[in-house]
C-alpha cells in the first residue's frame, strides 16, 4: 500500500463552511475569494445547532469555526463522514479548549481569524494532505490488524501441514506461501480458507518440490 | 484641470548579483514616469529612489524608509527573496507593492499588484515548446533560491508526466560565475536541452562557459544542447557577447522585436535614452508605472483601497500588447512568447499566443496532476 501522492491542485473541490447562524462572516470574508483563486468553491452553511434537520451540502472539504459549539453542531453527523473529509479549523479564541474541539473534530490545518488570503493555500495543502496521510495510516493499521487476527489460522495451517507431510515449520510455511501466491491471496486469508476447506488446490509437498527443481 | 502630484517609491538594486536586470527595470520605470507625466491632465509622478544593491536587509530598511515618508505605492523588487522580505512591511502598513518581475507564482497578497509573468505565462509555454521540439531529457541549472526551485519543480512534474526525465538538477549561489564543473557534467550527460533558471551575472557566465566547452568538444551547442529559460533576456544575451549569445531559447511576455507601433515607440525612446535594447524587465516596469498612473487617475488619489479597486478595471496598450489586471489575483494578463536569440542581441519570435493569457499563479487551470481523486462524498445516514 503506497503512501498517497501529495495533492497540490484543488481545482473543482467543494468546500463547506459550517458555522453558527449568528456569525456575521466578516472574519471569513477573505476565505471565499482566496479559495476561488485555487479553483475551490465555498458554500457557507449557517446552521442553528443542532444540525439534525439540515445535513451539510455534498463537499470534499469542511471548514469549521473553533469558536462555535462544535460538539453540539457536529453531534448529529456520522463520525465516519467527518473522518473522510479534510477539515480546516478557524481559530479565533486560542484557548486550549477551543483548539481541542477542532482537533477532536479532525482538523488537520488551521487558519487564524480574521482569515488572511495568502495563508489559505498553505492551509489547504497541509489540511488535505495531512488528512490523506492520516487516512492512509488508518487503512494500513486496519489491514495489519486484520492480518494479525489471521495469524492464528496461519499457525494452525502450518501445524497441520507439518503433521500431514512430516515437514519442518520452514518448509510448511514455504508451502503455504507459494500456494497463497498461486491463489493470489494473502497467506493469512489462504490459510483461513484452506482450513475451512475452500480452495480447490491444497498445498502439497509435490508442488513444493516441483517449484524447487524448476 | 489641475494635475495631482504623487510620490512613487522605486525600490530597485542597480548593483549586486542581479543588478543588471534590476537596473533595466529602473530604466523602464523612468520611461514610464516620463510618458505618464506627459499625459495632459493626468497625475504627475515623482520618483523617490531606493537602491538596496542586492542586500536583503537593505530592502527592509529602505522599504520602511519609503513608507515612513508617507509613500503608499512602491514599484520594485526583482527576486522573490526580496519581494518576500518586504511584503510583511507592506501589508502591515497597508501600502501597495507593484512587482514587475516574472516569478514562480503561488502567491497572491492583497497588497501586491503582480505585473510580471506568472508560471502559466512563461514556464508552462516553454515546457509546451520543449515538448514539441525536443526529446524530454533535460539538465536543470539554477540560482539557489525559490525561483529556480519552484520553476524546476514545475518542469520536473510536467516532464515526468510526459515520460521525460531530468538528468541533473544543479544550483549555485546567486553571485556564482564559475560553471566549469556544471558544463562538464552537461557535456557528459548530453541532455536534449538545458533549462536555466540562473539569474543576473550567473546567467551570462553560464552561457559563455557552455558555449566555450561545446566549442572545445566540437559540439554545435545551439543545435544539440540548446539552453532554454524564462529569464534569458536581451540584457543577458548582450552580456554573454556575440560569440555566446546567439541561439538560446527564451520564454517571455516581451521581446524588443515585438511588432506594433506601441513597441516601436517604446524601443525608439529606450534607444534614444539609454542605447541598446530593452528587455522584458524594462517593459514590465514601464507598463507597471503606466498602469499605476491610470489607476491613480481613476481612483482620484493615492488611497490604497481605492487604487487597488481601480487597477482591476484598467487596460493598457503596452509595448507587448493589451495588458490588464485580473481582479481575483491582482496578477496581469500578458501575452506569452517564445524567442530564439540572435547574434545582434535581439530575439526572433518563433511563437506567440494569439491573445493575452489570464494569469494563473497557482496553476489551477494548467494541470489536473496532483489533484484530488474525483470522489464525491455525501451524508448517507
Amino acid at each position: 500500500m503506497n503512501p498517497p501522492a501529495m495533492v497540490q491542485n484543488f481545482r473543482g473541490l467543494r468546500a463547506v463552511l459550517l458555522t453558527a447562524a449568528a456569525e456575521d462572516g466578516e472574519a471569513t470574508r477573505m476565505l471565499a475569494p482566496a479559495l476561488g483563486r485555487l479553483g475551490v468553491t465555498l458554500q457557507r452553511q449557517e446552521v442553528a445547532a443542532p444540525l439534525a434537520a439540515a445535513a451539510p451540502q455534498p463537499c470534499e472539504l469542511l471548514v469549521l469555526d473553533g469558536d462555535d459549539d462544535l460538539a453540539t453542531l457536529l453531534a448529529p453527523l456520522p463520525p465516519d463522514w467527518l473522518a473522510r473529509l479534510p477539515i480546516i479549523g478557524l481559530v479565533g479564541v486560542e484557548a486550549p479548549g477551543r483548539l481541542r474541539a477542532l482537533l477532536q473534530a479532525g482538523a488537520t490545518a488551521f487558519l487564524r481569524k480574521p482569515v488572511h488570503g495568502s495563508a489559505v493555500y498553505a492551509a489547504l495543502v497541509l489540511g488535505v494532505n495531512a488528512q490523506r496521510a492520516r487516512q492512509h495510516g488508518a487503512a494500513l493499521l486496519a489491514e495489519q490488524e486484520r492480518r494479525r487476527r489471521g495469524r492464528r489460522m496461519l499457525i494452525r495451517a502450518t501445524l497441520r501441514l507439518m503433521q500431514q507431510h512430516a515437514l519442518d515449520d520452514d518448509a510448511a510455511y514455504d508451502l503455504l506461501r507459494r500456494a497463497a501466491m498461486r491463489a493470489r491471496m494473502s497467506i493469512e486469508d489462504y490459510s483461513e480458507a484452506w482450513m475451512a476447506g475452500q480452495p480447490a488446490e491444497a498445498p502439497t509437498p509435490h508442488t513444493l518440490t516441483t517449484q524447487r527443481i524448476a | 484641470m489641475q494635475s495631482s502630484l504623487h510620490r512613487i517609491g522605486l525600490l530597485f538594486s542597480t548593483g549586486g548579483a542581479y543588478g543588471g536586470p534590476s537596473a533595466e527595470m529602473l530604466k523602464g520605470a523612468r520611461l514610464g514616469i516620463e510618458d505618464a507625466n506627459a499625459i495632459p491632465g493626468g497625475p504627475r509622478l515623482a520618483a523617490v529612489m531606493a537602491d538596496p544593491s542586492g542586500s536583503l536587509a537593505g530592502y527592509t530598511t529602505l522599504c520602511g524608509g519609503l513608507l515612513d515618508q508617507g509613500i503608499r505605492h512602491i514599484v520594485g523588487c526583482y527576486t522573490s527573496q526580496s519581494r518576500k522580505e518586504v511584503i510583511p512591511l507592506i501589508e502591515k502598513r497597508d501600502a501597495l507593492l507593484w512587482y514587475p518581475a516574472h516569478y514562480e507564482g503561488f502567491e497572491a497578497s492583497p497588497n501586491v499588484v503582480y505585473t510580471g509573468a506568472a508560471p502559466n505565462q512563461h514556464v508552462v509555454p516553454l515546457i509546451d515548446f520543449a515538448a514539441r521540439s525536443y526529446s524530454l531529457r533535460a539538465c536543470c541549472v539554477g540560482s539557489n533560491y525559490v525561483w529556480a526551485w519552484e520553476s524546476n519543480r514545475v518542469l520536473r512534474e510536467a516532464l515526468l508526466a510526459r515520460g521525460g526525465r531530468i538528468l541533473s538538477e544543479r544550483y549555485v549561489p546567486l553571485e556564482d560565475t564559475d560553471f566549469s564543473q556544471m558544463t562538464a557534467e552537461i557535456l557528459r550527460l548530453r541532455p536534449a536541452f538545458v533549462f536555466s533558471t540562473l539569474v543576473g551575472q550567473s546567467s551570462h557566465h553560464f552561457l559563455r562557459a557552455l558555449r566555450a566547452a561545446c566549442r572545445a568538444a566540437g559540439i554545435d551547442q545551439p543545435a544539440t544542447l540548446p539552453v532554454l529559460g524564462c529569464n534569458i533576456s536581451e540584457v543577458t544575451i548582450a552580456a554573454a557577447g556575440p560569440e555566446s549569445g546567439e541561439g538560446h531559447v527564451s520564454s517571455s511576455a516581451y521581446f524588443s522585436t515585438v511588432a506594433g507601433p506601441a513597441n516601436r515607440a517604446f524601443v525608439a525612446a529606450y534607444r534614444a535614452r539609454f542605447g541598446g535594447n530593452p528587455s522584458a524587465d524594462t517593459e514590465a516596469a514601464y507598463l507597471t508605472i503606466r498602469l499605476l498612473a491610470q489607476a491613480l487617475a481613476a481612483a482620484g488619489g493615492e488611497a490604497v483601497e481605492a487604487v487597488r479597486e481601480a487597477v482591476k478595471h484598467q487596460r493598457l496598450s503596452a509595448p507587448q500588447g493589451e495588458v490588464w489586471i485580473d481582479p481575483d489575483t491582482l496578477h496581469a494578463a500578458l501575452t506569452p512568447r517564445i524567442g530564439r536569440s540572435r547574434a545582434d542581441g535581439t530575439y526572433d519570435i518563433i511563437w506567440e499566443a494569439e491573445r493575452p493569457v489570464a494569469p494563473d499563479p497557482y496553476l489551477v487551470g494548467v494541470s489536473a496532476r496532483h489533484g484530488l481523486p474525483a470522489a464525491r462524498l455525501k451524508v448517507v445516514s
